[in-house]
């Protein structure tokens, strides 16, 4: 409003209307700023205090790790994020560094998992199917550990439990790992109660430690006397009533799986004294052992929780008999065999067999033959072992199938076998064996081709060249122009004359009957 | 030089009629148009300052923390500013990078700049260039809602964009605190008297005055 008039007589003006208005104070302005500075602060503290340990974790690939994006999760909550992912210095691994918030803190412990989230396709399902489109993301399972840890290395597939499942881990020992993996699921009368977590091979590599998760509650079903065994295949039986089919869910006939069971008939064992039963029947305790039997039918057979080692020598051959072939006594299995060796006693040179066996005495029911009651069993074995030896307890070696020529160990009472006297000092004690019914019967048909054969000889020596002569004598006899055929034939050119003689006087006699008394007549008369 | 104030005559800044100052009352209304009517405006200097001030403390947290966070099927993304700047940027939009970093990046910070330089200019005294600042300052009064666009799409997007799962858009708190830079910029400055500038000039023109009349 600048006037270039000059001097305050300004033509006439009207005056402004002058008002007593209420004014804040100026100084409320500065509330603004406060407030800002407070708003500001407070971010600054929420930053400074929210913002919980900083670590590092270790991975194999970067797949679809991005700084500032993937997010680190517990129970699908975020926890933290990747705020850099960098290349180590030996070009070998990924580094993510992680900012977790302040609440996820306890996350930066020892024993803390971390591995990366994946679509994954298994048998028994899909899993981080979401990941498809966010992408992957990191994934943590608290530890129980107290010591904090700023690196870590992640885990290569999802760990199948994580720390706060309720359950069970036990030990399973095979032979093999079979067809089982991690994630194999674990059935309890058909239900799936867990899974195999992990599979190790043994120090010695002689086994494989399978380790499986039972879930809560079905971890008090397992039992010390639980049985597990493969439920993988299709178990096909035969018997008179027909044919059984066993298998699991068509899921563990597919991807393979575990079962276990407790044998209900405990009083099947009457050997074992109360305490023992208690003790099966009791809840396993973490991380016992168990072994993985291949077949249900083996794994419910009666426990064997004795098995004696005895040694069978052998004096004949042992072809057919295997590893593992049962020992029958009367068709009734009581054991297997262990190992088949040769040996050879350095002086005299003599060569046997010896084959371990083993024999699980509990199987040897101890009853009175009267009133068919079961006792308990003998507290001096070897005492019923050579009273067993006096009664002629011997071990035979038997072939079960002439077809594939297998054999077996067929233990029986010989009451004419040889007498044997225990060393009881021996380990293992042996059991004295006795020659084979088969080999009976080849040691006889040997004896009668001996025979055979000696009354062949003396046929060929002694019979034939007199028969020889003989034949000579016949044919120098019949020869044409022998003397005895000369004979011959004259003395029957005199017979036939004879016969003539005679057939004439008898026709005579027939025409003139009178001249028997008259005589001939004469030839007028005729 | 006459001035307004000086001759105690006062224009309505509304309807531009000129009447004569009420010298007892500190607050005018005008007789026309009953709008309220200052020589200058009322603690311009400290006002701004106030405004400025927690400009400067917001434009930190509206720089650093995300202004929209885009959930849809492949995740959350959080952008700040500047990532949004960055990502245009890389994937291969420079230009829409450049008005994108002119308006939600410079624009805020040359006007908490100007204005800092008007007021320590005006509180000095300084009578430096005054046609550059006065036009400085007209330039700031003008761009300043410009930068409100960034706003403006947030706020947009937020309300439009709810597609549950598929696809949504939420402010975050890095657009809040945006939004106030530029209200406050734009409040600090229009308490701004540019005035000022002028009396500043003024004085030291009518001291150089004075003195020249004492020497002679």
């Amino acid at each position: 409003m600048s006037d270039t008039s000059k001097g305050p007589e300004l033509p006439d003006l009207p005056v402004a209307i002058g008002q007593a208005k209420r004014r804040w104070a100026p100084q409320i302005i500065w509330i603004i700023p406060i407030i800002a500075v407070l708003v500001g602060l407070g971010l600054i503290y929420k930053a400074v205090v929210e913002r919980g340990p900083t670590i590092t974790v270790s991975f194999k690939t970067g797949d679809g790790l991005v700084a500032g994006k993937t997010s680190v999760k517990y129970k699908e909550v975020d926890i933290g994020l990747v705020k850099a992912v960098v290349l180590s210095e030996d070009h070998q691994q990924v580094i993510a560094t992680i900012q977790l918030n302040k609440d996820a803190a306890d996350f930066a412990k020892e024993d803390t998992r971390y591995w990366i989230v994946r679509p994954r396709i298994t048998a028994n399902g899909v899993s981080g199917l979401s990941t498809l489109l966010d992408g992957p993301f990191i994934a943590a399972d608290l530890g129980k550990a107290t010591e904090k840890q700023e690196h870590f290395i992640a885990l290569e597939v999802p760990p199948i439990l994580t720390g706060e499942t309720p359950g069970r881990e036990f030990i399973l020992r095979a032979p093999t790992l079979g067809s089982h993996n991690v994630g194999t699921p674990v059935y309890f009368r058909r239900i799936p109660v867990g899974q195999v977590i992990a599979h190790d091979l043994d120090k010695d590599g002689k086994n494989v430690s399978i380790k499986i998760f039972i879930n809560s509650p079905y971890e008090q079903y397992v039992t010390n006397n639980s049985r597990f065994w493969n439920a993988t295949g299709i178990d096909v039986t035969l018997n008179t009533s027909g044919i059984q089919v066993q298998t699991e869910s068509l899921i563990a006939v597919l991807a393979g799986g575990i079962a276990f069971e407790a044998p209900d008939a405990l009083d099947a064992n009457p050997n074992a004294s109360a305490k023992t039963d208690a003790f099966l029947s009791e809840k396993a305790k973490q991380d016992k052992v168990f072994n993985l039997f291949p077949t249900r039918e083996v794994a419910m057979k009666q426990p064997d929780a004795r098995a004696q080692r005895f040694v069978i020598n052998f004096k004949q051959s042992v072809r057919g008999l295997l590893v593992g072939a049962p020992v029958e006594f009367r068709g009734v299995n009581m054991g297997e065999v262990v190992s088949i060796e040769v040996a050879m006693d350095p002086q005299t040179f003599e060569v046997i067999q010896p084959v371990e066996i083993y024999i699980y005495p509990d199987r040897l029911q101890v009853r009175s033959i009267k009133t068919g009651k079961l006792l308990p069993p003998p507290k001096d074995e070897l005492a019923r072992l050579r009273a067993l030896l006096a009664k002629g307890f011997r071990a035979q070696l038997n072939t079960g199938s002439y077809l594939t020529g297998q054999k077996f160990i067929a233990l029986d009472f010989f009451p004419g076998a040889p007498k044997y006297t225990l060393d009881a000092s021996r380990v293992p004690l042996e059991i004295p064996a006795v020659p084979s019914e088969l080999d009976d019967v080849e040691k006889s048909l040997a004896s009668v081709v001996k025979r055979t054969d000696k009354m062949m000889k003396k046929l060929d020596e002694q019979v034939l060249p007199q028969f020889d002569k003989t034949l000579k004598n016949v044919n120098a006899i019949t020869e044409s122009d022998s003397p005895l055929l000369l004979d011959m034939r004259d003395s029957l050119r005199e017979l036939t004359k004879a016969a003539a003689s005679v057939k004439t006087l008898t026709d005579m006699l027939d025409q003139q009957p009178q001249s028997l008394i008259f005589g001939k007549p004469s030839q007028e008369s005729k | 030089m006459l001035m307004a104030r000086s001759e105690g005559v006062i224009g309505c800044e509304t309807c531009g009629l000129a009447q004569r100052a009420e010298p007892k009352s500190a607050h005018m209304v005008c007789t026309r148009c009953g709008a309220t009517m200052h020589f200058r405006k009322p603690d311009s200097i400290s006002r701004t300052w106030a405004l400025l001030i927690a400009s400067y403390v917001l434009i930190i947290p509206a720089n650093l923390m995300p202004v929209m966070a885009t959930g849809s099927l492949f995740g959350t993304e959080k952008d700040t500013i500047f990532g949004g700047v960055v990502y245009l940027w890389t994937s291969d939009s420079e230009v829409l990078a450049i008005i994108l970093f002119c308006a939600s990046i410079i624009i805020p910070f040359a006007k908490l700049f100007s204005l800092s330089f008007l007021l320590i200019t005006v509180q000095r005294g300084s009578t430096w260039n005054p046609r550059l600042r006065a036009r400085l300052y007209r330039m700031v009064e003008a761009i300043g809602r410009w930068s409100m666009i960034d706003v403006y799409v947030a706020t947009m997007l937020t309300a439009l964009v709810q597609f549950g799962n598929l696809m949504n858009i939420r402010a975050g708190a890095g657009a809040i605190a945006f939004a106030t830079v530029v209200v406050l910029t734009i409040f600090a400055a229009k308490s701004f008297d540019p005035r000022l500038i002028w009396d500043a000039v003024d004085r030291s023109e009518s001291n150089h005055s004075t003195s020249e009349e004492l020497h002679v």
